[in-house]
């Protein structure tokens, strides 16, 4: 483990490359050193260190060390989709360095990650997992605007089928869909705000709402499992009171205890 | 009366209408036409005079073409068992009785019911029975493919099934058999149940499958009140058949809905539904989606996806998919490698984690 990291403290690293990018560590008195480790996703505000500092006192309580990549808006725009096309600003790739960076650092050999995304960090999360499953062990996604639907008749990102921007994509729907996800929605986030996506085609398919939305790519995956015959884990959870705001979520206290027992409960 | 045996000249035979479901019996072969006091039994071939058009003005040929009917014309066609809900019941005679086309393929029987908005069937005249030249009834079941005592490939199989006739069924068959070869996966398919018509055959051929058998290659003019045996006889010389040729996938169509007599004990044959690797469920509306997908569970068949008729409707699909929590899949899209790719892999998928399973509890 290094010995430039304060356990305690938050700290923010640059990793240079094909983009520049921050990232926020915090690393817990109570670290097990055991690889403990939760990768959280900030939305469009771009608050990772907010997410940062609203998860410390999970983090020592279960020993979790905490990632939070800032993916910068002029060279990442469109992070939640994984970047504008294949070759253009791909945030998953950049997201990788991030990730190659914590290990070399903390000295832990990469694992499979716990992820944690809010709003459009909840679509950057999934698109992820759907993308790369075996880099996944357990995801929470909170309030995602909307979301790529296990799908093949649909194209990319509403779907799982290739474009011209996005061509020759693979998924392999087996290893996702036995990754451990709960979605949770806020009570209240049930309005068409202004940073909600309202286009026809997601309003159709997908619903009018993050909560509509959510439960019909909840119960997507829950079916597609039965199809699989896997016995899938895909919750749904309600945050009482809660609107879009980061804040208002977490102000409702189980609600970062609810994502750490979820993401640390094996 | 003794059994009286006459002659059929070639030109006779050539300028009778042979129907689809003589498909397998050689034309050029010399027959006699027996007639006298006979017990017709289903597969028996007839040669019979059209005496009054009703229901089916056509009848289609072994070629497939819809050959326009005259009053007066001789016809070639087989007893058989008719089950069709929205034309006809009709029965095997006891003898050689006047009767009616039931089915355009070219079945003849009793009539028993007819759908109300259907004229009655075309009335025929049986001349007699086809004999050999040493007097054997010509039968479906003396031109049925051989049996196959074992086969070593495993292909993946998947089965179409549906609420009823018309709910999507061979449409989805035809667009999965495209759907899978536009990938350059070999599939194989036959239809197991059902009476015998051609549009269904051809159209498996057409999207591309080889080979494609029917219940008439097993040497059956329809399924409707076989008993258990030959249902089971079908299943395996249909599926050994289709087995030798090494395809990537089977998809086997089963007729009618699933209360149907025969569909119902079909999927009550342990040997036929341990061999399938998913079924497929063709629905005309989300209540019968989900009557058919509980039908299925209920017995552990493995139903991992909905298509059919329902599937025109956005609305109707996602009624489906919550009330039956199943994926949905247009019919038209099974056509399209970017949705047939993932059925491939989702059988691929359950296929191994069976093999996995068994080898766990037999481990």
């Amino acid at each position: 483990m290094s010995k430039s990291l304060q356990p305690g403290k938050i700290h923010q690293r640059t990793i240079t490359g094909m983009s520049q990018m921050n990232y926020f560590v915090y690393f817990p008195e109570t670290c097990r050193d055991d690889n403990r480790i939760l990768y959280t996703i900030h939305g469009i505000s771009r608050n990772a260190e907010e997410h940062i500092q609203g998860f410390i006192s999970q983090a020592e309580r279960c020993g979790a060390i905490l990632v939070a990549p800032l993916f910068p808006e002029e060279h990442f725009p469109r992070y939640q989709r994984l970047g504008t096309s294949v070759q253009l600003e791909r945030a998953d790739m950049a997201f990788e360095h991030v990730r190659q960076d914590v290990h070399e650092w903390l000295g832990f050999p990469p694992a499979p990650m716990r992820m944690f995304g809010f709003s459009g960090g909840g679509q950057f999360v999934h698109r992820y997992a759907m993308f790369y499953p075996g880099r996944v062990a357990r995801m929470v996604l909170a309030a995602p605007g909307w979301y790529t639907f296990p799908d093949p008749d649909r194209k990319y990102p509403f779907g799982l089928k290739s474009t011209k921007d996005w061509p020759q994509l693979t998924f392999s729907l087996g290893k996702f869909l036995q990754i451990p996800t709960m979605v949770m929605t806020g009570e209240e986030d049930d309005l068409r705000d202004k940073d909600l996506n309202k286009s026809r085609e997601i309003d159709s398919f997908q619903g009018l709402n993050r909560v509509e939305r959510a439960e019909r790519w909840v119960n997507a995956n829950r079916n597609l499992a039965r199809s699989y015959d896997i016995s899938a884990d895909f919750r749904l959870e309600t945050v009482p009171n809660a609107s879009h705001a980061y804040g208002s979520y977490l102000g409702h206290p189980p609600f970062s205890e609810q994502i750490f027992d979820f993401l640390f409960e094996d | 009366m003794d059994l009286l045996f006459e002659p059929l000249s070639a030109q006779r035979m050539e300028q009778a209408k042979w129907a689809y479901t003589t498909r397998r019996i050689d034309q050029q072969q010399s027959f006699q036409l027996l007639q006298g006091a006979l017990c017709p039994e289903a597969g028996d071939l007839l040669l019979a005079r059209v005496e009054e058009l009703g229901q089916h003005k056509r009848l289609e040929l072994v070629s497939s073409r819809r050959a326009t009917l005259f009053e007066g014309d001789e016809i070639v066609v087989a007893y058989g068992n008719r089950y069709a809900p929205d034309q006809f019941e009709g029965i095997v005679p006891d003898h050689l009785e006047a009767c009616r086309l039931v089915a355009a393929g070219g079945v003849a029987a009793r009539l028993l019911n007819r759908h109300d908005k259907v004229k009655t069937a075309t009335r025929i005249t049986p001349l007699g029975l086809l004999a050999n030249m040493e007097g054997q009834r010509i039968n479906l079941r003396t031109a049925r493919l051989p049996k196959v005592e074992q086969v070593e490939s495993r292909p993946l199989v998947l089965v179409v099934a549906g609420t009823s006739m018309n709910s999507g069924k061979t449409t989805a068959c035809a667009n999965l058999v495209k759907g899978f070869v536009r990938q350059g996966i070999k599939v194989a398919a036959a239809k197991f149940t059902g009476t015998g018509a051609g549009a269904d055959y051809r159209s498996l051929v057409d999207a591309g499958a080889s080979p494609v058998f029917d219940f008439i290659d097993a040497g059956y003019v329809s399924t409707y009140r076989v008993n258990r045996d030959v249902l089971q006889d079908i299943a395996t010389t249909l599926g050994a058949h289709m087995a030798l040729a090494h395809p990537d996938v089977i998809i086997v169509e089963v007729a009618d809905g699933l209360l149907q007599r025969e569909t119902s004990h079909l999927f009550a044959t342990p040997s036929f539904t341990d061999w399938a690797d998913g079924v497929l469920f063709a629905a005309n509306d989300a209540l019968g989606a989900q009557a058919g997908v509980s039908w299925l569970s209920v017995r552990q068949l493995p139903v991992f996806a909905i298509t059919g008729l329902l599937t025109s409707s956005p609305l109707a699909r996602r009624e489906a998919e919550d009330i039956c929590g199943l994926p949905v899949y247009h019919t038209g899209s099974l056509a399209r490698p970017s949705v047939s790719s993932y059925l491939y892999n989702c059988l691929k998928f359950r296929r191994q984690n069976q093999l996995a399973t068994g080898d766990k509890e037999h481990g």
